[in-house]
């Protein structure tokens, strides 16, 4: 400052700037002390002092001891070995403490001891003998899960152990030897704790051996011996694995689990507890396993039911918890129809003008069948003849009791059947040339017999009929059609069908009756109507309605479209239903629920025999007795002069 | 110009010898010459990063992992980093290759104490017994002379192994 004192202000003050700069630069230079202790610190002490009384050994310059005595661990070289080495130097903890509360190897070994179960400093030494028990199982149980390595070249981050002989104090050393070391169980790829074997000192960074474990309860399901896909089928053999899984390498803690089971009738997703089901907990689960606590088989499921299944187990992890989980399998029918002595085609549209409409070009037919698989391959829904659609044919099989040489089934009278994936259910589809349907309502002679709300088919005579009631016509009462009787009933509005309607046993060619009902609405078909021959036909109104539902219960005009609620149709519309003749309509929804698709054969015979839920049967006696009408001029039924059949050209 | 024409082809002659010894011999060399290993390319470490690293692979017994990390640093000729590989080599039970490295390094330059003792340490579990007690008895050497515990475990160790001898 002398030389400065006639120099101007700012010299001095960047003179005075340069010397704070400096002071402060040394102050910093002067910490390396402080530096070291905080790398001790991350296990519980600053370094040079004490594990147990904190006090300060002496520091850098002094020289100390090894933790433990040679040959320290040199001769370990397992869990076995590492206990019963530990606990002679302890000097097997006489009266529950240390043998020599200032021996350098007792207070070395329980210093080890105490710090792999993370006891924080300043912990009494007999602490390690009253813990003995709880460290040695850490370790058998670490040795067990392969998270030990008892000779390694180790490396230890910087930090050592040293002993006083009564304490033991880490100090900042790097250096590398044969080691003990201990792996987290939840990241292998961390070392929890490390003990250098020549010396018995601690390395590194010291952290407790800690039990865990991750459990998860889990149900398995299988039907049939398979993974579900779908709801199960009535007979199906279910059965339930119970088992939890300890994601953990450690084996767990005994805990508690429970298993317990519920039928529910009905369809569901989620169900009651239910009955217990006896699991064996509480106990302890190996890691990384999958232990089984119950297992329950069902030789016969039950239709109609939901199998739900319950699994929990607490605590789920060593902090506590629960894993819960449920599993419903529901049981259903799967029903399905057969068709027989005619093709099925889906979206043709009601033509406009004579070979004029607009097709639906997302029409599809879909039902279940078998597939290939096993004796029964391709039993179940499907025609004896063609099938066509724009879209999707998904589980209807074509040429079903198809003769030897003649097509093949599923898809051999599939239309198109250029692009199938019989694996997958795709039977065929995609076809572009669907015919239009008649506009039948259309052909209604402007002269007809009058009928009212609630008709009686037996007493319907041969002409054409109308019924218009805007809230509904009921067909109920007898059902009987004469020989020679040809009835065309068109009815503007709802339908719904509450009897059997049915032609006589055996009737003579050239006495063939005809029924034909045409209705600009909806036809419901009463759930306990079986059988139904004639035509029926639902023909839009406006682009509204033309639905036939083949099961149905509110009779009442107007009438309601049936809706599932729990166990509606599996318990109202067992009835098969058998059509002799045919069903037109814009979307028909089939509804009954006899039999399922597991009680299918292949190549089943028409009749009361099989057990589809809806079977239709078509042959010449419906399109003899229905001649085109289109070009009479009184609308009534002409007869054919002559009739001849080729086989189609495909 | 005979003497010329002879002189020019003992030169020819000269130089085609030549020629075709230098050929011989690159090709000789060629085939002779030492294979060297393909170094791997990988993460780049410095100082006690590489050892963490390393000491995770060896958690994961990925003890070829933890060489190639290490033989594809930048600094693998660094006497650290040869320390580093010598104990990757014997924790992979190449223990020859290690004390290999622990001569090469103690013959450019003394080892350490705790470098001399954990030379020992691979050549006994290499069965050299013989020069796990040099190393042993250097690294006492180099010890502390207040170190009391660690020499008394040097003398252990000597003892130890000179029985095997």
């Amino acid at each position: 400052m002398k030389l400065c004192r006639r120099c101007n202000p700012l010299l001095r003050m960047t003179l005075l700037g340069l010397g704070l700069v400096g002071l402060f630069m040394s102050i910093g230079l002067a910490q390396p002390a402080k530096v070291s202790a905080d790398a001790c610190s991350i296990n519980g002490r600053d370094c040079w002092f004490g594990y147990f009384f904190n006090g300060y050994d002496g520091g850098p310059g002094i020289r100390r001891n090894n933790v433990l005595t040679a040959p320290a661990l040199l001769n370990v070289g397992n869990g076995t070995q590492l206990v019963n080495d530990l606990w002679a130097k302890l000097g097997g903890c006489p009266g529950g403490g240390l043998w020599n509360q200032n021996d350098q190897n007792a207070t070395g070994a329980a210093f080890i001891i105490l710090t792999m179960l993370g006891r924080a400093p300043g912990t009494p030494k007999n602490v390690a003998c009253q813990e003995f028990n709880a460290w040695r199982d850490l370790v058998f149980m670490y040795e067990n899960a392969n998270l030990t390595n008892f000779n390694i070249l180790h490396n230890s981050g910087g930090i050592n152990t040293r002993s006083t002989r009564v304490d033991v104090a880490y100090y900042p050393n790097n250096v590398t030897s044969a080691s003990i070391v201990f792996y987290n169980p939840d990241n292998p790829a961390e070392i929890l704790y490390a003990i250098k074997k020549d010396c018995g000192n601690p390395v590194g960074r010291v952290q407790p051996l800690r039990k865990s474990f991750n459990l998860q309860a889990e149900i398995v399901p299988l039907v049939n011996g398979a993974a579900p896909s779908g709801p199960a089928e009535a007979g199906d053999a279910i059965s339930f694995t119970f088992r939890i899984y300890n994601s953990s390498r450690l084996v767990s803690d005994p805990v508690n689990c429970s298993a317990s089971g519920a039928n529910v009738p009905g369809y569901t997703t989620s169900g009651p507890g239910g009955t217990p089901i006896g699991t064996g907990c509480p106990r302890t689960f190996p890691g990384l396993q999958h232990t089984v606590v119950a297992t329950q088989n069902i030789a016969s499921a039950p239709a109609n039911t939901t199998l739900c299944r319950s699994l929990s187990v607490t605590p789920s992890t060593q902090s506590g918890g629960t894993s819960n989980t449920q599993v419903c399998i529901q049981v259903a029918n799967k029903p399905y129809l057969t068709v027989y002595g005619g093709d099925v085609v889906a979206g043709g549209g009601v033509e406009s003008s004579p070979g004029a409409c607009t097709n639906n070009a997302g029409a599809s037919i879909v039902s279940w069948n078998k597939g290939g698989a096993g004796a029964n391959g391709y039993a179940g829904s499907g025609t004896q003849f063609g099938a066509y659609a724009p879209a999707t044919i998904r589980e209807f099989a074509t040429a079903q009791s198809s003769p030897l040489g003649g097509a093949v089934k599923p898809t051999g009278l599939s239309f198109a059947n250029t692009a199938t994936n019989v694996a997958t259910g795709d039977y065929g589809g995609g076809f572009g040339t669907i015919p239009c349907v008649r506009d039948y309502y259309s052909q209604k002679p402007d002269t007809t017999i009058a009928a009212g709300a609630n008709i009686n088919v037996s007493s319907l005579t041969t002409g054409d009929h109308f019924a218009d009631n805007a809230s509904g016509t009921v067909l109920s009462g007898g059902g009987n059609i004469n020989p020679d009787e040809r009835i065309r009933l068109f009815v503007n509005g709802d339908l719904f069908i509450n009897t059997n309607i049915t032609y006589p046993n055996n009737v003579s060619y050239n006495s063939l009756p005809l029924f034909q009902v045409v209705v600009r609405g909806n036809i419901y078909v009463g759930s306990g109507v079986q059988q139904l021959d004639g035509i029926y036909i639902a023909q839009a109104n406006a682009g509204v309605k033309g639905l036939i539902y083949t099961c149905a219960f509110d009779a009442t005009p107007p009438f309601d479209a049936p809706t599932i609620s729990a166990g509606a149709f599996y318990s109202g519309c067992t009835n098969k239903l058998t059509v002799n003749g045919s069903f037109v309509a814009r979307s028909i929804q089939f509804l009954r629920t006899r039999g399922t698709l597991k009680q299918s054969t292949s190549d089943e015979p028409r009749g009361l025999t099989n057990n589809s839920a809806e079977e239709f049967n078509y042959g010449p006696g419906f399109w003899i007795t229905q001649p085109d009408i289109t070009n009479s001029s009184d609308g009534r039924v002409d007869n054919y002069d002559a009739i001849t059949s080729l086989p189609p050209v495909l | 110009m005979a003497h010329w024409s002879k002189k020019r082809n003992v030169l020819i002659d000269a130089a085609v010898i030549v020629l075709v010894a230098a050929i011989i011999g690159v090709v000789w060399w060629i085939g002779h010459r030492p294979a060297t290993e393909s170094v791997p390319v990988v993460p780049q470490y410095t100082g006690q990063a590489l050892v963490d690293e390393v000491q995770k692979k060896y958690a994961l017994n990925d003890y070829l992992g933890a060489i190639n990390l290490i033989r594809g640093q930048k600094t693998i000729n660094e006497r650290k980093t040869q320390l580093v590989l010598a104990v990757a080599y014997s924790n992979s039970n190449q223990h020859a290759k290690a004390v290999e490295i622990f001569d090469q390094l103690e013959k450019a330059k003394p080892l350490s104490e705790g470098d001399a003792a954990l030379a020992a340490e691979v050549a006994e579990r290499d069965k050299q017994y013989r020069k796990a007690v040099d190393y042993f008895k250097k690294a006492k050497e180099r010890a502390d002379t207040e170190a009391v515990d660690q020499i008394a475990l040097y003398d252990y160790k000597i003892a130890e192994l000179e029985k095997k001898l």
